[in-house]
């Protein structure tokens, strides 16, 4: 199942991802590619592309033996690019989207009243010391498990390839621990995410011929964090999300919360010539671009390569967490 | 060279955050989840006792944010003044 799953989501990704840029660029749904000299026009919401070859694979994996984890992930995942969909043609308020976004969770509740014995919630297995349960206070934070690696993974669309190549990474890293973990289901949802996500890095690599918009980060995201709670691997999802987290949490805590673009009134970074630099006002948001770059000024590509390296780390990490839960103290 | 001299110093927190998450997770395995606050065995003290270790746990966890938090201020003091100091 896990070759099958991965093949067939590259090989749809990869050859719709044309025709979706096609398309969005005979719609006008074209974003300007800020860092670069020329500010080139980009078609935007590519990800729909993504969005097809996950639902594709799915259904082929859902027809050939139906498995409710399945069902619930690519659930999980059509909500949060439904979400995704929505602010791109319309342009959500930050504060109404990541509210959306929370709603995602609702899928994987429902599908684990109906299949109790096959999605276990509120059993989550750490490192070092096993499986423990928690009820209330698990049912409160399970809205947030989807909504904040939804978001994190949107935030860091910034630079070309850095979210699609991120979550490449982090989804060969979750694919490795499933397999470590025992875990075959979540192994075979990781193979549709790499599958999907390194089909898309082709065309979103530096210099960027495709833009995933909100409909694939949401999506990536929220697919991330579904395979982490459904396969009770929580710990493993925040490490190999780190950089991300790292990303939106300092850059929100900095400018105080979840603000329009229109009310943050400086930019992270500042392009000069080819360079990129760290907007060192103390209003500025500090991002992982922002806090790489007080290190000296970089071209676009010398920081996707730095996202790329610390994504790296995360997934080694994401591994070594893996291998912990098999040990008990 | 240049990538890892860039992510270097933030590559470091991120694996010292990991670990202290960790310790966190062994430390209220192993610390708060058995303590026994009070003798009694009635629902409220149960309760109670819940809510003790929750408190107990959030606030640890708490503390793990405003490390990392504290990290990345000193990480943006010290490379603050390097800058300085260079030009």
């Amino acid at each position: 199942m896990i070759p099958m799953a991965l093949i067939t989501s590259f090989t749809i990704t990869l050859m719709v991802t044309p025709l979706v840029m096609k398309l969005m660029r005979k719609l006008g749904i074209v974003g300007i590619d800020v860092h670069k000299l020329s500010r080139p026009e980009i078609p935007e919401m590519c990800g729909l592309s993504m969005l097809i070859g996950l639902v594709t694979s799915s259904i082929i994996l859902l027809s050939i033996q139906f498995n409710p984890k399945i069902l619930a992930f690519t659930l999980t995942s059509v909500l949060a690019a439904i979400i995704g969909i929505i602010d791109d043609l319309f342009t959500l308020k930050a504060k109404v989207k990541t509210a959306l976004t929370i709603l995602c969770f609702t899928p994987i509740a429902i599908m684990s009243m109906i299949y109790p014995n096959h999605i276990i919630l509120g059993r989550p297995r750490a490192p070092l010391v096993g499986g423990f349960r928690l009820t209330i206070v698990y049912w409160m934070l399970l809205p947030f498990a989807i909504a904040v690696p939804a978001n994190a993974v949107n935030m860091m669309d910034t630079y070309n390839g850095v979210m699609s190549g991120g979550c490449a990474m982090i989804s060969a890293s979750l694919l490795a621990s499933s397999i470590i973990l025992g875990q075959w289901d979540e192994a075979t949802m990781s193979a549709i995410v790499l599958g999907i996500s390194s089909a898309f890095y082709y065309y979103n690599k530096y210099p960027a011929k495709a833009f995933a918009g909100d409909t694939g980060s949401l999506m990536l995201g929220a697919a991330i964090g579904s395979i982490a709670v459904l396969g009770r691997m929580e710990m493993v999802g925040i490490t190999v999300l780190m950089p991300f987290i790292m990303n939106a949490f300092h850059s929100l805590r900095s400018i105080g919360g979840l603000l329009e673009r229109g009310e943050i009134s400086e930019r992270p970074v500042k392009v000069v010539g080819e360079y990129i630099e760290a907007n060192l006002n103390p209003k500025a948001p500090k991002t992982l671009a922002n806090l790489m770059l007080r290190k000296g000024k970089a071209t676009e590509l010398e920081l996707i390569k730095s996202y790329h390296a610390l994504c790296a780390v995360s997934s080694i990490m994401g591994i070594i967490t893996a291998l912990l839960m098999l040990v008990r103290i | 060279m240049k990538t890892l001299k860039r992510i270097w110093d933030l590559a470091l927190i991120m694996v010292a955050v990991w670990v202290m998450m960790i310790a966190l997770i062994v430390t209220i395995d192993k610390m708060v989840v058995p303590l026994r606050i009070s003798a009694g065995e009635g629902t409220t003290q149960t309760i109670i006792e819940a809510l003790i270790k929750l408190m107990i746990s959030a606030f640890m966890a708490m503390s793990w944010l405003l490390i990392w938090v504290r990290m990345i201020q000193k990480y943006i003091e010290r490379v603050g003044r390097n800058l300085r100091g260079g030009s």
